[in-house]
């Protein structure tokens, strides 16, 4: 996208966004207390310090052995550009909320498009203040600046001129200030101006465009003349995704499943706010553990009942986790949700009995955490006239059932739904004189027994192949159980049910 | 008071007969000799312990006092010794959508899972009445499982068919099923300890199983064509004997 030259632009640059991330997950004290640098192992090069650090005495771009020397309890992490582009994504996912325009400049900047927000909130101060309110409880260190063209704002803010205004000479006299080797221009041509003497932007200004254009190359071309204000820049927005996820790399590996439910709390608790902020609840999230030496092992966790809040679903998924067995170390956990659901009005009557309602939702929830799915169902009635036929298994619901009848209700017309009731009525006619158990596989008769009642003859299951003949009884055997007996053509008797 | 007696109150080991009101209310069992045993009925919640073999009427006997409650809330059966007949439950007057059967797997973390299922079963207070088949069930097991069960406001019952001689649990009420030979209606049953009462002797309580009209032997046992269309086949109440 394009823009003119006369909007407002702020640039926030995050020198230490790496050491900041680790910084985040170090909990006690005295961890933070330590020196803490990120090094780059193919340049040896240290890349960022920490406070501690400086104060040691180890300086930026110096060699690992150096370091070293000065201190011995240095904690030395590797640079890893990926973690600083996640980080970038979430902080630009965090002023998504207050601010629209934001394009990313990877791996350590943001750049912010100032100008239409400065209505909405009434003043380039009040905007400002909002904006670092996010930033500081992202917990970074930035370096800012504002300008009105886009590679100005970068290079005021690389400058650390941690200053917002819209005064127009003010910030052209900052510019002017500036040094060359900041900016994004070549690095050779940096190199043939500073043998000109070209060193900082003022020189550079002096000389007229059209006299740079074949010295050095049409990238830097460009830079310079975006940064008199004469092109515009190109830039691509960032939209925010449209499924929840979400990443965290653990500081240390981690192998029993215990001591990772304090992270995936810090991960659910994030995942709590994204929900509260749109109205939304949850009924499935999958949780992925990436093992060191083994395949990832991803876990779907469901609710009977939508939720949303960080500790309904962390007792589900301590019950879950109970069974997982990791086969090696955990270093990183990503946390998705495929599906959102809308949170809605419950108009119900409030003493009705939507209170037992959520409590057998959650009740079912937690059996079907520790138990598996499988173990938990319901009975389905079917009329079959054969007895093993009769019970069917159901897998309980995972939506909101009430909601659904009521809802069914409600779109049912008069006649279809007295229509309804009858029909339900008819089905309820069953035979009262049936055992309360049955035996999945009917045993043969072992003991003797008095006929009480019967025989009852069914004849049944021609039609699919399960074709059944037989006489039932009533007996009772000498301990007085109660016992649901048949017997074949082929004159062979077998137990079927007690009479519970 | 004697030191001796404080200490064990102290220590929930002894009951006192004033403390008798947390276990008034009854529901009515729907036998009437049975009600009468046990002061009104079965205690409003708690845990109650059956010892019977399988298949002498014991649901049959257990399943009209809760069946009121059981319109709204779930019934769950734990770890049943066969399949539940979904005809029979309806047959009973339950509605299907509010059973809940939950199957163990037999393995060493079988009794763990059982009393772990019906413990979250009482305490949600979403269950009416919860079903559990359990062999040797110990002390603290069943106080465990009281406790859930009035802190639920639901009925736990346990099943037991094993003969050994029990010590004796915490439970608000224990009977031992048995039936005579000879009998095909009538179940024994003594109360082998209420909370509200007095361990009783066996009586007999009818439980009948229900046959329909027209099977050919019962014809032969009805009287006059009269009574056998008169008779109600399905009914429960059993007169006082």
């Amino acid at each position: 996208m394009q823009f003119d030259t006369r909007s407002l632009w702020i640039y926030l640059y995050f020198p230490k966004l790496h050491l900041d991330v680790i910084q985040r997950q170090v909990n006690a004290p005295e961890q933070l207390a330590l020196p803490r640098v990120i090094y780059d192992p193919k340049a040896n090069k240290m890349l960022q310090l920490n406070q501690a650090a400086l104060e040691v005495g180890v300086k930026k771009g110096m060699g690992l052995a150096s370091a070293s020397l000065l201190c011995d309890n240095l904690q030395v992490h590797e640079y890893n550009i990926s973690i600083e582009e996640k980080a970038l994504t979430q902080i630009a996912h965090q002023l998504y909320l207050v601010t629209s325009d934001i394009a990313l400049d990877t791996p350590n900047g943001l750049f912010l498009r100032a100008q239409n927000m400065l209505n909405l909130y009434g003043g380039l101060q009040a905007y400002w203040r909002v904006l670092s309110q996010v930033l500081a409880k992202s917990g970074v260190e930035v370096q800012f600046a504002s300008a009105y063209s886009v590679n100005v704002a970068k290079l005021l803010a690389l400058h650390k001129l941690n200053k917002i205004s819209d005064d127009k000479a003010h910030l052209h006299k900052c510019l002017l200030a500036c040094q060359l080797c900041k900016t994004d221009i070549d690095p050779k041509d940096q190199e043939k101006l500073a043998r000109i003497g070209i060193k900082n932007i003022q020189s550079l200004f002096e000389q007229p465009l059209a006299s740079l254009a074949s010295r050095v190359s049409r990238f830097s071309i460009n830079v310079i003349s975006e940064l008199r204000g004469e092109a515009p820049a190109k830039l691509k927005f960032y939209y925010p995704p449209e499924h929840y996820h979400d990443y965290i790399e653990l500081l240390y590996d981690i192998e029993l499943v215990d001591k990772l439910l304090p992270i995936i709390d810090k991960l659910l608790l994030s995942f709590e706010q994204y929900l509260l902020i749109r109205n939304a609840l949850s009924l499935t999230i999958k949780l992925t553990l990436h093992q060191r030496e083994h395949p990832k092992v991803e876990q779907t966790i469901n609710s009977a009942l939508a939720i949303y809040k960080q500790q309904d679903w962390l007792s589900i998924i301590a019950l879950q986790f109970e069974q997982l067995k990791l086969e090696s170390a955990v270093y990183a956990i990503t946390l998705t949700c495929p599906k959102l659901e809308l949170a809605d009005i419950k108009n119900a009557d409030f003493f009705a009995q939507k209170g037992t309602h959520v409590a057998s939702l959650t009740l079912l929830s937690r059996l079907r955490a520790k138990l598996g799915d499988e173990k938990v169902r319901l009975l389905r009635y079917s009329q079959d006239f054969r007895p093993e036929r009769v019970t069917q298994f159901m897998p309980v619901h995972l939506n909101d059932t009430e909601q659904q009848s009521t809802q069914q209700k409600r779109l049912l017309s008069a006649s279809q739904s007295r229509a309804h009731a009858l029909a339900h009525k008819n089905e309820q006619r069953v035979f009262k004189d049936r055992p309360g158990f049955i035996l999945a596989q009917p045993e043969t008769l072992s003991e003797k027994v008095t006929i009480l009642n019967g025989p009852e003859r069914i004849v049944s299951g021609w039609w699919d192949k399960e074709h059944i003949q037989r006489d039932y009884f009533v007996a009772q055997n000498n301990h007085g159980q109660q016992i649901w007996v048949y017997k074949t053509p082929e004159d062979k008797w077998f137990v079927h049910g007690y009479f519970v | 008071m004697n030191p001796l007696l404080h200490d064990l109150q102290k220590k929930q080991l002894v009951w006192r007969a004033a403390s008798i009101e947390q276990h008034k209310e009854r529901v009515s069992t729907g036998y009437q000799t049975l009600d009468k045993a046990l002061n009104g009925g079965f205690p409003k919640s708690g845990l109650v312990h059956i010892k019977s073999l399988v298949g002498l009427g014991e649901m049959r006997l257990v399943l009209p006092a809760i069946k009121a409650q059981a319109q709204k809330q779930f019934c769950a059966f734990v770890a049943a010794p066969f399949l539940l007949n979904a005809e029979f439950l309806i047959g009973e007057g339950l509605t299907l959508d509010k059973v809940m059967i939950i199957d163990i797997t037999h393995d060493k973390h079988s009794t763990e899972q059982k009393l772990w299922s019906a413990e979250q079963c009482a305490k949600s207070g979403a269950c009416a009445a919860i079903f559990i088949w359990h062999e040797k069930l110990q002390v603290a097991q069943a106080k465990k499982l009281e406790l859930a069960a009035i802190k639920g406001q639901c009925l736990i019952f346990l099943f037991e068919a094993g003969k050994h001689q029990q010590t004796n649990l915490p439970v608000s009420l224990a009977m031992s099923l048995s039936r005579d030979n000879r009998d095909q209606q009538a179940v024994n049953i003594k109360v082998d300890k209420q909370k509200v009462g007095w361990p009783l002797p066996s009586f007999s309580v009818k439980v009948p199983y229900k046959a329909r009209m027209g099977s050919p032997m019962h014809k032969r046992r009805g009287g006059s064509r009269h009574t056998l269309q008169a008779a109600n086949i399905y009914a429960l109440h059993s007169k006082p004997s």
